[in-house]
Order: structure tokens, then sequence, then C-alpha cells
């Protein structure tokens, strides 16, 4: 099972942005809670019945999975997002400091570096977080978890199709790896012996 | 920056880039050469295949040195463009140099393991040099996960390397705030990246992904900046041609065992078992101490990717007496592919191994 969505760091104090995401995120989670959570998610956790029992349990295991997707992928969008904005706020109070000693921009090339500079800072620093960490881990292990449940169903289908799975082939590739392990482990012994 | 200036600052922009398109239209994608020094393929073990270039000098040093690059990225970075080839500059200083090129792995290695690589690949390429060369033991350059896999190795084999250099190398995966090793779940463990979820979904690692993942570290400046800088560079074809064949090395990424990245991204970068020498290649434990050989270690001032502080922790891990540290004001990239790095670099790898001929 996914982890549920985790809080985000706090990078600083609260400003119009802050208050827009964090609405933002309060009602998808919501919208989260009460469409799926309450609703579907209590169905995918059903025990299913008769001969299609396993199939079906791999079907509704394949769409929890996805649907779990969703609000990581969210909360992970939001910390990108996050990033943007602090940039953005950084970059402005960064030319205004330049503006008041007298140092303007001098071209455009200058502002894109100045901008790239502080946008990558941020980024680094965000997800060196450990709150941010954990909201991408949660995203990439969900995304890992759902591919599985995908694969799980598509070997479902190629199983009526009469054609070799992934596990299957991965079974061969092990069998041929360890035998020519074990030929090379003779090989090295009758050498030794020969000498 | 008045709006005025803006417009023209950006009015001539588009003028030059217009103007060279040409230089763009010119280029083909089959003339883009890398690893242009001369080579023989002399030994193959499975998809490793052993190169040895073509020596320059009538009496090169008599050790030769294998350079063991890492899984991620081919090892032609070392070779990347005749004028800046850390490769060809070794050659005109006299050495002997091997390259291993572990190829590109398919489905049908995704149960190779760290074992199958060091004490397998790397092992039998040694011992085809030292049998060739008659001799006990090479000298040996890692470089970044291939200067892991060095270390592991020469602590493993202490009599089959006589001199061991290892190049922006992670030896502690634990230093604080990088990136890379945080994501990789050297803060959080599973809760960061779950590597046996992410083996079991995907087999083999792909390169692409690590690709993403080395982008991400700084978005901008790799996604972004390098691409708006190429503006600049256009109308020169020599720094156009020299800024293709890197895209074209960065992207050209194998895909990693899916046992090895496992095991590598759990022990190393999760549980950083290499400095606490609890790491198991089969049934054999590295001891970082066991190295007792001469050790040169480089490292690149500005690295991102290995963090300066991660390879000069093998100081207080390594067993030698023997142990020199140079670094250089440069990234990671910048080892190879720097022109000042690459007039000073290679001297001084040279001059450490020629110092260390007659020791016995």
């Amino acid at each position: 099972m996914i982890e549920k969505p985790v809080q985000t760091a706090d990078l600083g104090n609260t400003s119009f942005w802050d208050t827009v995401i964090k609405s933002w995120m309060d009602l998808s989670s919501t919208y989260w809670h009460a469409a799926y959570e309450q609703t579907l998610d209590r169905l995918t956790q059903l025990p299913p019945l008769g001969l299609n029992r396993e199939v079906n349990l791999k079907l509704l295991r394949a769409f929890d999975a996805w649907a779990r997707l969703y609000p990581t992928g969210l909360a992970y969008q939001q910390v990108l997002l996050e990033v943007q904005l602090r940039a953005l706020e950084e970059l402005l109070q960064t030319l205004t400091a330049m503006a008041q000693q007298g140092e303007p921009l001098k071209d455009w090339v200058q502002l894109q570096q100045l901008w790239g500079n502080i946008v990558d800072r941020v980024f680094e620093a965000t997800f060196v977080a450990e709150p941010n960490l954990r909201v991408r881990g949660s995203f990439v292990n969900a995304i890992n978890h759902s591919r599985i449940c995908q694969q799980e169903l598509m070997e479902v289908w190629l199983n009526w199709m009469n054609l070799p799975t992934r596990r299957e082939i991965d079974e061969i590739h092990k069998t041929i790896y360890e035998l020519r392990k074990e030929v090379r482990r003779l090989q090295q012994a009758l050498a030794r012996d020969e000498l | 920056m008045q709006f005025e200036n803006a417009i023209a600052q950006y009015q001539r922009a588009t003028q030059k880039f217009l103007s060279s398109i040409s230089n763009l239209s010119r280029l083909r994608e089959d003339q883009i050469q890398v690893g242009v020094t001369p080579k023989t393929a002399v030994y193959h073990d499975d998809k490793v295949t052993l190169y040895r270039f073509q020596p320059v000098v009538a009496q090169p040093i008599p050790i030769p040195i294998l350079i063991c690059y890492a899984l991620i990225n081919r090892p032609l970075m070392v070779d990347l463009q005749a004028e800046r080839s850390l490769v060809a500059n070794l050659l005109h200083l006299g050495l002997d140099v091997y390259l291993i090129d572990w190829g590109y792995p398919t489905r049908a290695d995704r149960w190779l393991t760290l074992d199958d690589y060091i004490n397998g690949y790397l092992d039998r390429c040694i011992d085809w040099i030292r049998t060739q060369h008659q001799l006990p033991a090479i000298n040996l350059l890692g470089i970044c996960q291939g200067g892991t896999f060095s270390l592991c190795y020469s602590a493993l084999h202490p009599g089959k390397v006589k001199n061991l250099i290892v190049m922006v190398t992670p030896v502690d995966f634990h230093i604080p705030a990088a990136l890379l090793n945080c994501q990789g779940g050297s803060t959080l463990g599973a809760a960061a990246i779950d590597i046996d979820l992410a083996v079991e979904a995907a087999g083999n690692i792909s390169g692409d992904m690590l690709n993403y993942e080395f982008l991400m570290l700084k978005p901008w400046q790799q996604g972004v900046q390098k691409y708006l800088d190429l503006i600049d560079i256009v109308d020169d074809e020599d720094r156009l041609r020299n800024f293709i064949r890197m895209e074209k090395w960065i992207f050209d990424s194998p895909d990693q065992p899916g046992e090895v990245y496992r095991q590598f991204l759990k022990d190393f970068y999760q549980q950083n078992k290499l400095i606490q020498g609890s790491v198991m290649l089969g049934e054999q434990r590295v001891n970082l101490g066991q190295i007792k050989i001469p050790v040169l270690n480089l490292i690149a001032e500005k690295d991102h990717l290995v963090m300066p502080a991660s390879s000069l922790a093998l100081g207080q891990y390594v067993g030698t007496q023997d142990y020199t540290v140079r670094s250089f004001p440069v990234g990671h990239v910048g080892m190879y592919v720097s022109g000042k790095v690459q007039k000073t670099l290679p001297p001084v790898i040279a001059e450490w191994l020629q110092a260390r001929v007659n020791e016995p």
C-alpha cells in the first residue's frame, strides 16, 4: 500500500502564493477523500468472489494503485510549484537590492543567468529537505507500485494469449546466468587441475 | 536594463541564431565522432570489451594502466575529442593505456551482480593484461563509480594492483546536503526511493531514467541554460561540434543491470557500507583498510555529482601510507573536457606513476 501524501516542508514565511497553494491542496485533498477514499477505495479493498476472483483482484489493485498515484503526483507538483514561486520571489528581491545599490541589470543574459542560478539553488535546498524528499519518494514509489500492478494485469492477458510473460523470460535469463557461472567455475577448476 | 536595449539584444540574438542556421544544417550526426584515439579491442568477455590504445612513445612506462569507468554513461568520455583527450595526453606522456568498455547491458544481464563485475569482468581484464605483460600487478585508474569498483577490487586483490588512482570517486555516500545522495536514499532510505520496488518494476534501470535524475539535480542549468548558451557558440563550428559531441555522450546511457543497481543503491547510497567495511562481494567482505598500495585521489572541487567531501573521506579509511590528494577547480565533467585541466591533470598522473615505477 502506498503512503498517503505528506505535508511539504515549510521553507519560509507564509505568502500570498503559500495561501493559494494551500487552499488548492486542501480542496484537492477534500475531493480526494470524498470522491475516492470514501467510495471506490472501499470497493477496491473488497475481496472479489467467483471464477474470475484473481483477475478481478489484480484489476482492482491496478486501479487502486493508479488512483493513488494522483495525490502523490499532486503533492510533488506542489513542491515544484513552490520552487518556482520562491525562486521568483528571491529573484525580485535580488533585483530590487541590485537596483537600490545602483547596479541595474546589464542585459537579458545576466537576468537569465541570475534567475537560473536562483532556481537551481532553491530546487536543491528544497529537495534535500526531508519532508520534500519524502513527497518525491512517495511519488516515485507510487509510480513503481502502479507499474508493477499494470504488469501483473498484462501477464494475465499474455497467459490468455499463450505468450511468454516477463516473469517467465526473467526466469530463463536467471537460469542461463547461473549456468554460465557454473560453466565458468568448472572451466577454471579444469584449468587448475591441468596445471 | 532599458526596454529598448532588451529588444535590441533580443533582435541581435535572433539574427545571430538565424545566420548560424547554415552551421547547424551543415552538420551531420555521423560526422560527430567520439573516441578518436586509435585503439584495438584485445579481449572480449560477454558484452565487455578491453581496449588497448596504440602507444605513441617508443618506450612506454613498463607498467600499463587500466582505466575502469563507471557503468553509467559510456567510457569514451576519457577520449571525447582529440585536443582534450585524457587518454591521448596520457599516451603522449609515455603511458601504455587500456580501457574497459562495459557495453550495453540488456534484459538478459539483469541478474549480473557487483561481484560479477568486480571479481569477474574487472578481474579477468586485469589478469589478461598481467599475463600479456608478464607482470604480477598493473596500475589501475578508476573513474566515478568505476573508482568505487577499483577501491573494492584493490582491497580484495591487493597483489594485482601496483598503484591505484581514483578520480571523482564517491566513498562516503552520506555527505550532508548532497542532492544526488539524498534522492538515492542516503537520509531516508526506502522512503526516498524503494530500490526493491524500482528493480521489480523495471528489471534493468533505464539509462534515460538515470539521465533524467542527473538533469534534475540542476534542472535549469542542464535543461534550459545550456541551450540558451548555445546561441553564443552556434556560429563557431568547432565549438558547436564540441557541444553536440557532449550531448551525444550525455544521452548515450546504457541501462543498469537490475541487481547491480539494487546493491549499489542499497549498500553504498542508503547504508554507506563501503566506509563501514561491510560491503559483501560474493563471499568476500570489502575492507578499505586492506588497500596498502600507493593511492592517488583526484578531486573536482565544483563537483555536484560526487561532492569533494565524499571523495576526500577515502583518506580516513584507506590502509596505505602513500596517499596523495590533488584537486582541480572544475566540475565532474570538467575533469575530462576542461582544456586547462587537460594541461595539468595528465602530467600529475604520469609523474605520480613514474615516481613509483621502481618501487617494489
